[in-house]
C-alpha cells in the first residue's frame, strides 16, 4: 500500500479511536435514566434547573404519551404526537444553537491567543463534531420514530452539549484568558 | 418607575397569594385571572386591593412575578393535570363543554395568557399542551369522532 494511502487511513482511524474514547468517557458521566411508574424523576430539585431543561423533560418523557395513547383517541393520539416531534426538533435546533455559540467564542478566542493547547482543542472539536453528529441522527429519527422513543440518544447529545462550555472553558483559561460565566446549574446536567 | 425593594415585592406575593391566588381553583383559572389583570396595551398589571396595600409598582411587580410561576406550573404540568383543570375551568365558566371547546379552540384565549418575557420554547410547549388537551376534552364528549 502506498504511503498516500496509509497516512489519510491511519489520521481517520485516529480520529475514530479519539471520539470513541471521548464518548466512552462521557457515557459513563451521565445519570442514568429514572423513570418510576412512567413518570420521568429527575435528579436533584426541579427549582434548580433552567426552564429549557425543563421544558425537554416534558418534551420527551412518556408519561404524557402514555396518558394520550390510553385516552383511547386516535385523533388526539395523532395531533400529540406531531406536535411533541414539532417541540422535539425546537428543541433539538435551540441546543443547537447554544453549542454552536459556544464553540464559535472559544474559537474566536484561540484565534487571539499565543499559546495552544492541540490535545484540548482537539478534544472540544470531537466533541462538537461528535455532538453535532448526533444532533443529525436524532433529527432523522424523530420523524421515523418520535420523540419517546429517541430520548435517550437526545439525554445523550445534551449531555455531550453541556461538557462544551466547561470544556472550552477550561481551554480559555489555559490559554491565559479568561473564563465566561458557565451557564445556569440546569444547563450544565442532563437529568434524566 | 421607582427602585422596588425586593422585600416588598415578596411580602406583595404572599399577600396575592393568600388572599386572592388560594380562593381560585385550578392552576388554570390562576393563570386566567392573573393575566386578566394585566393591560394588553402596556403590559402593567393592576390589581385594586394589592395596589391599595403595597403601592401601584409593587403591585404590578409582585402580579408579573406571580404571573411567570403560576405560567409556569401550567406549561410543565402533565397532560393529565391541564386536562382536569381545563375541564374544571370550563364548567365553571357556566358554558357548556362543547361550547367551551369550539370557542377555544377557534379563538385560542389561552395565547393571551402568556407572560410578556416567555422563552419560545416554553411559549410552543404551553400552546401545544392546551391544544392536545382541548382536542382530548373533545373527544371524550364526542367519542365517535
Amino acid at each position: 500500500m502506498s504511503t498516500s494511502l496509509l497516512l489519510p487511513i491511519l489520521l481517520g482511524l485516529l480520529v475514530i479511536l479519539a471520539a470513541g474514547y471521548f464518548l466512552f468517557r462521557d457515557r459513563k458521566g451521565i445519570a442514568p435514566a429514572a423513570y418510576h411508574n412512567g413518570t420521568l424523576v429527575p435528579n436533584g430539585d426541579p427549582s434548580t434547573r433552567s426552564i429549557p431543561t425543563r421544558v425537554a423533560e416534558k418534551i420527551f418523557e412518556p408519561a404524557d404519551f402514555e396518558f394520550v395513547r390510553n385516552s383511547g383517541s386516535p385523533e388526539a393520539l395523532n395531533l400529540f404526537q406531531r406536535e411533541r416531534r414539532r417541540l422535539a426538533l425546537l428543541w433539538l435546533k435551540h441546543v443547537r444553537q447554544q453549542a454552536g455559540r459556544v464553540v464559535r467564542n472559544h474559537a474566536q478566542k484561540v484565534r487571539m491567543s499565543k499559546r495552544l493547547d492541540p490535545a484540548g482543542e482537539f478534544e472540544i472539536a470531537v466533541r462538537y463534531y461528535s455532538f453535532l453528529g448526533i444532533c443529525g441522527l436524532a433529527w432523522l429519527l424523530l420523524h421515523f420514530l418520535g420523540p419517546v422513543t429517541i430520548r435517550h440518544l437526545v439525554r445523550y447529545a445534551a449531555g455531550l452539549s453541556s461538557r462544551l462550555p466547561g470544556l472550552t472553558n477550561e481551554a480559555t483559561v489555559a490559554l491565559g484568558g479568561e473564563s465566561d460565566p458557565l451557564p445556569e446549574a440546569g444547563d450544565r446536567k442532563w437529568p434524566f | 418607575m421607582a427602585i422596588l425593594r425586593q422585600g416588598e415585592v415578596v411580602t406583595a406575593c404572599r399577600d396575592l397569594q393568600r388572599h386572592t391566588l388560594e380562593g381560585i381553583h385550578g392552576d388554570l383559572a390562576r393563570l386566567i385571572y392573573i393575566a386578566s389583570t394585566r393591560d394588553y396595551a402596556t403590559g402593567r398589571y393592576h390589581h385594586d386591593g394589592l395596589s391599595f396595600r403595597c403601592g401601584p409598582d409593587v403591585a404590578s411587580k409582585a402580579l408579573a412575578i406571580c404571573h411567570k410561576e403560576v405560567f409556569l406550573i401550567v406549561a410543565l404540568s402533565s397532560l393529565e393535570v391541564l386536562v382536569s383543570n381545563l375541564e374544571d375551568y370550563a364548567r365553571s365558566s357556566g358554558e357548556g363543554l362543547a361550547q367551551f371547546i369550539r370557542t377555544w379552540a377557534e379563538l385560542q384565549p389561552f395565547r393571551v395568557v402568556v407572560p410578556l418575557d416567555c422563552d419560545k420554547l416554553t411559549l410552543e410547549m404551553f400552546v401545544s399542551n392546551v391544544t392536545v388537551a382541548l382536542m382530548l376534552l373533545r373527544s371524550r364528549i364526542q367519542p365517535s369522532g
